[in-house]
């Protein structure tokens, strides 16, 4: 197996303890942006859809063992998400795609989907009103991943070190 | 037949992995409470927590000084509280011994440091720095000096985690602390709601609301929050009610388990969710 297929692991534990030790100091209103799910279409966007959905979902399943989530919601989510944004996976435009504007499109469809995904999984049932749902519980995490996204494509490196 | 099973595979691989991944993660959502899975969330979060807790006290170090001067003026104000409370104590229970009541229970505090935060807004979990070694088990209320947090939810030899009142997946018996109204409090993503209570519930706007008695996970009266609004008090037969928690969950990094001993008998007579061995 090549080396470069495990980096997004090495990568991922790191953030993984930023996103709940670090995180969760800069929240709003209990919202906070979602650090993993840039890591993972920064590499799906690298590497392709195939290789985003096993990463998703390896991703959702690290993080439901060690967050205490419902085993099997973060995988889920996170699958379905690397594999819609494989879906803009074109290997002559990887370095367009990662320094501008489309990589926050991007993130914003993607940050939409996983937060559709993981909220329909654990929290719907008959009581609730599925556009607040929707909405108003999934568009504040969203637009706090973009401008988190946005971060990553200004300082996004010249040469290739991860 | 090979053949086309290999096309098949090579043109459509993307959607064959999908549905693969999706199938076993939805068949793992359906065995969460199984014991096998359980334990192996409890040894991965176990072995994970090792290096959250480290890094954890080096980031929040900084906190503390601030954290403890908070604390000083909140000690003060509680020892004149506790005094207080305390003739109250000393009057109840003489009043008990004339009538002859009998209280069985039996309360120790053990107090615990916040090592990481869920990032999820429906399923707020935190893990602490308590576990099997330190007496925990799974359903022992945590709290701390402002109120109830959550539960224990499973614990590895040295870490917990705890399922907050932010979790959707918690649902508890509460009660309006000067009708004595009785519901279920559950947090539905954006509120801690309490729903279907009957129009002829009295429910006013600023009651606080207690943990009840009557439940079989926390049968201690515990401080939830307060009322802050009313849904439907014109239409429909029943009412739901919004509940301020006294707990600031984003700031919190204290906190207290209650070790709640109490009468064998009653705990194996009630059926409770989670069996205290």
């Amino acid at each position: 197996m090549k080396l470069e297929y495990l980096i997004p692991l090495l990568v991922f534990f790191p953030l993984l303890l930023v996103q709940i030790i670090i995180v969760p100091l800069i929240s709003i209103e209990g919202f906070l942006p979602d650090l993993l799910l840039i890591l993972l279409i920064f590499y799906t966007l690298r590497k392709g859809q195939l290789y985003g959905t096993v990463l998703g979902f390896v991703f959702g399943l690290f993080i439901d063992l060690i967050t205490g989530s419902l085993l099997g919601s973060t995988m889920f989510s996170k699958t379905l998400t690397g594999f819609i944004a494989g879906y803009f996976y074109n290997e002559n435009k990887i370095d367009i795609y990662l320094k501008s504007y489309t990589f926050l499109l991007i993130i914003l469809l993607s940050s939409i989907i996983d937060n559709i995904a993981l909220t329909l999984i654990t929290s719907f049932d008959y009581e609730s009103n599925l556009l607040s749902l929707l909405f108003e519980r999934s568009m504040i995490p969203v637009f706090y991943t973009v401008t988190i996204g946005a971060v990553v494509m200004i300082f996004y490196p010249q040469r290739k070190y991860i | 037949m090979f053949r086309l099973v290999n096309k098949l595979w090579f043109s459509y691989k993307e959607y064959f992995v999908l549905i693969i991944l999706l199938l076993v993660s939805l068949f793992l959502i359906s065995k969460n409470d199984h014991d096998s899975v359980k334990n192996f969330k409890s040894f991965v979060f176990g072995g994970f927590s090792v290096v959250t807790s480290v890094i954890s006290d080096v980031v929040l170090v900084s906190d503390i000084r601030s954290e403890n001067e908070r604390l000083r003026r909140i000690n003060s104000e509680l020892m004149l509280e506790v005094n207080k409370l305390r003739e109250f104590g000393i009057e109840n229970e003489e009043l008990k011994n004339m009538l002859g009541f009998k209280d069985t229970a039996k309360f120790s505090l053990l107090p615990a440091k916040i090592i990481s935060k869920s990032f999820s807004s429906t399923q707020g979990t935190v893990s602490i720095n308590l576990g099997k070694k330190d007496g925990l088990k799974p359903g022992l209320p945590v709290l701390n000096g402002e109120g109830l947090i959550g539960i224990v939810y499973n614990c590895a030899d040295d870490y917990s985690i705890v399922r907050t009142l932010k979790n959707v997946n918690l649902k508890l018996v509460v009660r309006d602390q000067r009708s004595r109204f009785e519901g279920i409090l559950r947090w539905n993503g954006d509120y801690l709601t309490v729903t279907n209570l009957p129009k002829t519930a009295d429910i006013q706007v600023g009651d606080r609301v207690i943990t009840s008695e009557t439940s079989s996970l926390i049968n201690t009266p515990l401080p939830v929050g307060i009322v802050i609004e009313i849904l439907n008090p014109e239409k429909g037969i029943f009412n739901d009610i919004i509940i301020k928690s006294n707990v600031d969950f984003v700031r919190v990094d204290n906190l207290f388990v209650l070790n709640n001993i109490q009468s064998k008998k009653k705990d194996e007579l009630e059926l409770n969710y989670f069996i205290r061995k």
